[in-house]
């Protein structure tokens, strides 16, 4: 060591820079090869998760506008059917009451490929509600039922764009109707007036449980329809459909006191 | 350094019969002496210098992403390996593609600690395995043989298991990273002369998906530019923003948490009172393996979730009833003052402290609004913005991998 420390002193001064610094790399070199060992002593794993697209589904009034727009008041089973002219509409001198009504609303959203239509009713005023497929349009057709609409231009909420779609406030679109949605009811037996009451069945007992004593009229009927989105490229659709309530006359007229039924739409994914 | 002693030793007398003034002659030997120091100091500032380079290159290793090639060397210092267990592997094709170092690995038959045998796999690089959850044929739950892709409300279990390799007690540190990927439209690009106007035009057309990490602004820009997918490299702003989100969302967990019988009229069914215990808030599991347990399976237990709702995580009585679904961890009333660390305190101090990751972050949230999401206002602009949040990670992620790392820890 002695020795050593000798000879070192005997060196030139490059020498012992030279020196010095060699030591110094090769002792940096052995700290920095443990940093690079540790780094490879560990053991990893990997799980790999797909992520669902958020299934955004709207049920809106025509044209997407706000559902406000949708309005399913003022059925009035007393009124009568006018004239082009603005009379009442008679035949064999009899007026003619108005036995229907038809209302549009559109179903949008992205990335579904089909969806469940639900409608929920009451059976207070022992309508008929039947759901028709529609087709838009901004010119007037010249036959074929259909139900004209003045766009309000709200859109708070949806705020889908979809191309071509150039219509301004006051717009007036047509919907034609088209053919009816095939769906079912759940809890309505064909031709009957009211839903399936009683703790059997299950769709009572999830809403009312282990209660019996439920007015037959207010136990809501559930309909439902599979409906293919046919959505386009970009992931998203637009539906429109057209509520039509209808009355019979002779039926509606056994009922003095004025009603109120709640009718509900519901969609959910379904692929 | 004895230069000046050797230059004048002692009992000579300076060098008085040289021309010039002794006076003189000291200032020149002064300044000789200075400029040597220089460049001593220099040698020494240059040498220091490596030193620093050298020092932070090995900082820099230390805290580099674990993504580089050279995983594949044998780790045979580390005092146990790690293996998985389960019917299949998630994904297999997509996690492949974007990281192929991870394999199956090796199968084997290995014992759990009580004795339990079964079929376990091994590697240093581990693709983590599953068990699609056999559903009640007598429900009508969704489908069974799908396996369901994850959104908000999903949950796990992450099937990793240490075997020491002796039989003494030892610690390992678990580290958890999420990583996001998207999956944006390819489009080949081609010019095509308009027969009209007989100008060139340039046409889009959508070849497909391709999926592309998430890591940075710049990185995820180019990757999008790469399969001339504009509109996915003009938002990538809010792809990064998403996969923070989804980094935010998803949390991890060490216990299951407690269960209640509830009786009713149709019998008694058992529902979660909560569903984890022990949060891992900051993505680091430091695990304990007791002793004797050489060649076999231990299991480091990890539960991940992904919230459903901002009451299951923020809520602590809800005497408001604001909360739709289970709570995450057990509620309880915080109390900040005190030493010990309920775990609904870490998950509140977690949602304080990784506002930005959680949050949309539209209005502006305060810790005051965190620590008291009961009240209904705070809770209602808490729980849009949370929700937004999910959106956004719905919408701009299309896949997400949980890595886990394993080392030793002493």
């Amino acid at each position: 060591m002695k020795n050593m420390i000798e000879k070192f002193k005997g060196l030139t001064v490059s020498k012992k820079i030279q020196i010095i610094a060699a030591m110094i790399f090769t002792i940096a070199l052995l700290v920095t090869i443990p940093v690079y060992a540790w780094f490879t002593n560990q053991k990893k794993a990997a799980e790999m998760f797909k992520v669902e697209y958020p299934n955004a589904l709207y049920i809106n009034a025509a044209h997407r506008e706000d559902q406000v727009n949708l309005a399913l008041d003022g059925i009035n089973v007393n009124e009568y059917q006018l004239n082009a002219d603005g009379t009442i509409k008679t035949v064999n001198d009899t007026p003619v009451k108005i036995t229907e009504e038809r209302y549009v609303f559109s179903v949008s959203g992205s990335n579904t490929n089909q969806f469940i239509l639900q409608m929920a009713h009451t059976n207070n005023n022992l309508f008929t509600y039947k759901i028709y497929a529609a087709t838009e349009q901004t010119t007037e057709p010249e036959s074929g039922t259909y139900v004209e609409y003045k766009a309000t231009g709200e859109h708070t909420e949806n705020t889908m764009v979809f191309t071509g779609d150039t219509v301004s406030k006051d717009d007036v679109l047509y919907y034609v109707k088209g053919d009816e949605v095939s769906g079912g009811y759940l809890n309505m037996g064909s031709g009957a007036s009211v839903a399936n009451s009683g703790t059997s069945d299950t769709h009572y007992y999830k809403t009312y449980g282990d209660n019996t004593n439920v007015e037959s009229h207010a136990v809501p009927s559930y309909w439902q329809a599979t409906i293919n989105a046919d959505q386009g490229a970009n992931k998203q659709f637009c539906k429109y459909f057209i509520l039509e309530v209808t009355w019979n006359n002779t039926v509606q007229a056994t009922q003095t006191a004025k009603e109120t039924d709640l009718v509900y739409f519901s969609v959910t994914r379904k692929s | 350094m004895n230069d000046n002693k050797s230059k004048f030793p002692i009992g000579e007398l300076a060098q008085s019969a040289s021309s010039s003034s002794p006076k003189v002659d000291e200032l020149a030997e002064k300044k000789k002496n200075q400029k040597k120091s220089l460049i001593k100091m220099g040698v020494m500032g240059v040498l220091t210098l490596i030193l620093l380079i050298f020092s932070s290159l090995s900082w820099f290793t230390q805290n580099r992403e674990t993504s580089v090639g050279d995983m594949q060397i044998k780790t045979a210092t580390l005092p146990f390996d790690i293996a998985t267990k389960g019917a299949n592997v998630r994904n297999q094709s997509v996690i492949n593609s974007k990281r192929s170092e991870y394999v199956e690995g090796s199968s084997g038959p290995y014992s759990n600690p009580s004795g339990t045998s079964g079929t376990y796999y091994t590697d240093d690089s581990l693709l983590l395995r599953y068990t699609p959850e056999v559903d009640d044929p007598n429900t009508t739950d969704v489908d069974e043989s799908i396996t369901p892709d994850i959104s908000p409300g999903s949950s796990g279990e992450l099937s990793l298991y240490v075997i020491p390799k002796t039989d003494s007690s030892m610690k390992v540190k678990v580290s958890l990273n999420v990583v996001a990927f998207a999956e944006i439209d390819k489009y080949d690009v081609s010019t095509v002369t308009n027969a009209e106007t007989n100008e060139e035009e340039t046409v889009y057309t959508n070849n497909g998906t391709q999926i592309v990490e998430i890591t940075s602004l710049a990185d995820f820009t180019t990757a999008a530019n790469a399969v001339n997918n504009s509109t996915a490299a003009s938002e990538a702003a809010k792809y990064i923003a998403a996969a923070d989100y989804l980094k935010g969302h998803i949390l991890f967990f060490g216990g299951l948490g407690e269960t209640t019988t509830n009786s009713g009229s149709s019998g008694s069914e058992t529902v979660w009172e909560y569903y984890y215990t022990t949060p891992y808030t900051s993505r680091i599991i430091n695990q304990k393996i007791a002793s004797g347990n050489e060649g076999k399976a231990v299991q480091v237990p990890i539960y991940w979730m992904w919230t459903n709702t901002l009451g299951q995580i923020a809520l602590q009585t809800n005497t408001n009833n604001l909360r739709s679904g289970i709570p995450v961890v057990e509620e309880s009333v915080i109390n900040l003052t005190d030493d010990t660390d309920t775990d609904k305190e870490l998950l509140l101090a977690y949602l304080n402290t990784n506002k930005s990751s959680v949050f949309t972050v539209t209005e502006t949230i305060t810790q005051d609004m965190i620590y008291n999401a009961d009240a209904l206002a705070n809770f209602e602009t808490l729980s849009k913005q949370y929700n937004a949040a999910d959106y956004e990670i719905g919408t701009r992620i299309a896949y997400f991998m949980i890595e886990v790392t394993v080392e030793s820890d002493s």
